[in-house]
């Protein structure tokens, strides 16, 4: 096989995979999410951490396509300082299963996050990681419109740096 | 608005003008000296509480003096460090997978040494010119003793690795806490447990009277025997009147390694424990 055979092939299997749904469906099937939560980390002797995000979600009718960028936060340990923390960020893609129940929707998801870790000791960061963890999350919807829908749920990070994350959010979901 | 200005700008020259107070002309960048100009004084001391202390000033080009005249002084910037350890390096840590982990593990093992301000602690025989720019931390005590501080400089050469021994910890057996003794009649034997062989020993006594006076005796010990002996009158002083509060510390010293990196420099670790008694006439 020519190495450079799967470069050409790819761009147009994308286009393949998407254009068809986007000109199928007439409903609105791009959202954009904005998030914020808690992130509980496994390791007991870290504080929790205020988790911010936002994510662009393509939706065809039971499978959505989600890519986001999540802050995780600022990890403290829960006998220190500010000033002794792990800040973890990252951008994730996920497939999102979508049950639609009476008036609400159930999303089941599950992706892979791309995490960058930076840790602090007395202020000064000291180093510096990536990891690549995987995660699950249930989600609850409810529409407001067809415009506007709210949503809370919980996600769980396996092993981000060492410890497993949990994370109860909330947010509110844009469509168009 | 004018007086607002013009208090806004007065304010600023003000806190411009005690800034460069804080050090006078005695002192300089760090980014003006190579590491090899630099003589490190570095200092670990160690009461027997959860905490051990370490003390550090930079010199340039010799160790501080007794008089202090002629000393430059040095004050780290751009990026120039002194981390404080209980023995690896931080620069040379391979922190692994677990972040979590490592940081709790870290904030036992490693700081990072701040600019300070005398407190009038733990500080006793001290090579140490607290008026200087000098930088203090503190930590756990190590399970080994051993007790490292790492100069990191942002272009210059490091300095990682001057090391010391910490002397093993000891208890005080006398005198006894709030006993009382004549400082011109009474022998004061001041007795301690475990020895041991290596260290240097000194003892240093302060009183201070309900007057306001204030007076230190201080001596060094050829060799760790467990006791000293102070005879009736050694503590007596022109100084001293009446009921005194007096701290009696007894002190193990050890000499460690510093730097080969530096021009020169001491490092030393200090044992400490003291006890209170009452003194009269």
């Amino acid at each position: 096989m020519q190495p450079g055979i799967k470069f050409k092939i790819w761009p147009i299997t994308l286009c393949l995979l998407f254009i068809p749904f986007h000109f199928t469906f007439a409903e609105r099937n791009m959202q954009i999410d904005a998030v914020i939560g808690i992130g509980i980390p496994s390791n007991s002797n870290f504080d929790d951490s205020t988790v911010h995000g936002v994510a662009f979600t393509y939706a065809i009718p039971s499978v959505n396509l989600r890519a986001g960028y999540l802050e995780l936060g600022d990890f403290t340990l829960d006998n220190g300082s500010f000033d002794n923390r792990l800040e973890i960020v990252g951008a994730y893609l996920e497939l999102i299963k979508v049950i639609r129940l009476n008036g609400i929707n159930l999303e089941v998801g599950a992706g892979v996050a791309a995490t960058n870790t930076e840790m602090f000791l007395d202020g000064e960061q000291i180093n510096s990681e990536s990891d690549t963890s995987p995660f699950a999350e249930i989600i609850l919807a409810k529409h407001l419109s067809e415009l506007i829908t709210l949503h809370a749920g919980v996600a769980w990070f396996s092993d981000v740096s060492g410890s497993d994350i949990t994370v109860p959010k909330a947010g509110i979901r844009f469509s168009f | 608005m004018n007086i607002k200005k013009y208090t806004k700008i007065i304010a600023s020259a003000s806190c411009g003008v005690f800034l460069l107070a804080c050090d006078d002309d005695s002192t300089v960048n760090s980014s003006d000296v190579n590491s090899s100009q630099i003589f490190a004084t570095f200092e670990i001391y160690s009461d027997g509480s959860d905490q051990v202390y370490a003390a550090a000033q930079l010199t340039k080009d010799q160790a501080p003096s007794p008089s202090s005249d002629g000393d430059v002084f040095i004050r780290l910037v751009s990026g120039d460090k002194l981390w404080f350890s209980t023995g690896d390096n931080i620069d040379d840590l391979d922190f692994g997978e677990d972040l979590f982990s490592s940081l709790e593990q870290l904030e036992q093992t490693q700081t990072l040494m701040t600019r300070a301000q005398y407190n009038g602690d733990y500080f006793f025989n001290s090579d140490i010119f607290y008026h200087n720019a000098w930088y203090a931390g503190r930590l756990p005590p190590s399970a080994e003793g051993q007790y490292a501080v790492a100069l990191l400089r942002e272009i210059d050469t490091d300095a990682k690795y001057s090391t010391v021994q910490m002397p093993a910890a000891f208890s005080l057996l006398a005198p006894e806490s709030n006993d009382s003794y004549s400082r011109s009649n009474d022998v004061l034997a001041i007795e301690w447990s475990p020895t041991q062989i290596g260290v240097s020993m000194s003892l240093e006594i302060k009183s201070s009277c309900i007057n306001g006076d204030f007076d230190s005796y201080s001596q060094i010990e050829s060799s760790d025997i467990g006791m000293a002996i102070l005879d009736a009158g050694t503590l007596d002083s022109v100084y001293l009147n009446g009921d005194c509060t007096t701290t009696v510390n007894v002190i193990k010293t050890q000499l460690g390694q510093f730097d080969s990196t530096f021009d020169g420099g001491r490092i030393s670790a200090h044992q400490i424990r003291s006890v209170t008694i009452t003194t009269t006439d």
